[in-house]
């Protein structure tokens, strides 16, 4: 009977250590599933931080770029669809060509240890005095090289893209004379251009064809050797709507504002490229200086 | 009363056996660290407050030797957070100027770093901001 009993006793404390133990170890799993998940979840933030650092270096890359180069650019989405890209630039600029190696070089060497990062940027193809700021269709180009500034078509596009074009150049010398150019009501673009000289000022609108060339001639001198501004819109050979405003030894700035779909036009860079590295975050891209919004 | 009292020190001896595991356990888990929700917010609010200054140009101005932009924006940001910056000219290595929130003392708590770049008439400036907790 007591044998019995005492069986009966060993089996409920069996059950008791049994339950005991298994809320022990429930706990111990609720605890042991907790903690990597916090982790995970510091470690996400940890990297969207640093994420967001390697962003800010890109970011302000393109802007030291764009300060460096002379180059004011601004993009606004519109209601319709378009979007309305504005650049100015001087007419005649002293080419960035050095200055811009030697902030490759700086961000490669000195800027790399500051930041804590790896940075090897490839600022070849603008260092050699011919910057492009480019979109899927649209490429904004200054040659310092030639004095000339426009757009052109990006590699692989037919044409710039643009409805509506307006164009301001502001020239502190007087106008000796000028040949404007002639609209066509059947063209595709709706061409401003407004100059503004010491003497005169003139506003020109109309529509023109983006296939067919058109000149305006701005002389300030003239004979051979004289200084002038000749704008050029039409074919430019890599698409339709190319644009070239060349100046001969004429100072001035040179602003335009294009309409170009939203489709066409949602990014928007420089033809250069960094390499970042910085702890876990790796980006290898173009400077972007818009990217939709 | 006595099959009570066996009961009572079973658990104890179980829960007991519980924490010796869990003692056992816990040098083995993983404890690689980062840096905890603080530490990500005083890093992305410094990061941010430089972008911030050098967009809006304040970085620009007090370079030129105009720092009271730049000290406006200081003194705007949250109480009990506490900045300096400073931005050293890339080629001579020299600390063109040096700005800081005013009525910064004590202990850091928490400190973060955030590092920039700007071109300026001609130079490189290395521009560093310092962020900390008070």
């Amino acid at each position: 009977m007591r044998y019995d009993r005492g069986k009966s006793e060993a089996g409920r404390g069996f059950v008791a250590t049994f339950v005991t133990c298994t809320l022990a170890a429930l706990i111990l799993m609720l605890i042991a599933f907790s903690q990597p998940s916090l982790s995970l979840r510091d470690r996400y933030l940890a990297d969207y931080s640093g994420s967001a650092v390697v962003r800010q270096l890109f970011d302000n890359a393109a802007v030291q770029v764009g300060a460096i180069s002379g180059i004011n650019s601004s993009f606004t989405p519109r209601f319709d669809g378009n979007v309305t890209s504005a650049f100015s630039v001087a007419l005649l600029s002293a080419s960035p060509s050095s200055a811009l190696s030697s902030y490759s070089s700086y961000l490669q060497d000195n800027f790399s240890q500051a930041a804590s990062a790896v940075i090897v940027p490839s600022f070849g193809p603008i260092a050699s005095g011919h910057v492009d700021l480019m979109s899927n269709t649209t490429d904004f180009f200054v040659d310092y090289n030639t004095n000339s500034i426009g757009f052109a078509a990006s590699p692989g596009s037919a044409g710039t893209g643009f409805s509506n074009l307006s164009i301001a150049l502001v020239i502190p010398d007087a106008l000796n004379e000028s040949t404007p150019w002639a609209y066509d009501e059947s063209g595709d673009v709706n061409v401003t251009l407004s100059v503004t000289a010491a003497n005169v000022t003139t506003i020109s609108n109309g529509r023109m064809s983006s296939s067919t060339p058109h000149y305006y001639l701005l002389n300030v001198t003239s004979g051979a050797g004289g200084r002038s501004v000749m704008v050029y819109f039409g074919n430019s050979g890599a698409g339709n709507g190319g644009l070239q405003v060349a100046s001969s030894s004429v100072n001035g700035t040179f602003s335009a504002n294009a309409t170009i779909p939203y489709a066409l036009s949602s990014l928007w860079y420089y033809n250069a490229t960094l390499n970042v590295t910085k702890a876990a975050i790796a980006r290898n891209s173009k400077l972007m200086v818009w990217e939709g919004g | 009363m006595a099959r009570g009292f066996i009961f009572t020190l079973d658990s104890l001896l179980a829960f007991g056996l519980a924490l010796a595991v869990l003692g056992l356990v816990i040098p083995f888990y993983d404890t690689t660290s980062f840096p905890n929700h603080e530490q990500l917010h005083v890093q992305r609010y410094t990061s941010d407050l430089l972008a911030v200054m050098q967009k809006t140009g304040q970085v620009r101005q007090a370079i030129s030797g105009d720092d009271s932009s730049m000290m406006g924006t200081l003194i705007q940001t949250s109480a009990g957070k506490c900045f300096v910056f400073k931005a050293v000219n890339a080629t001579s290595s020299a600390v063109v100027i040096t700005v800081a929130k005013p009525g910064c003392g004590g202990e850091p708590t928490v400190v973060a770093a955030a590092a920039s770049n700007e071109y300026y008439e001609g130079g490189f400036y290395r521009l560093e901001l310092m962020g900390w907790v008070q």
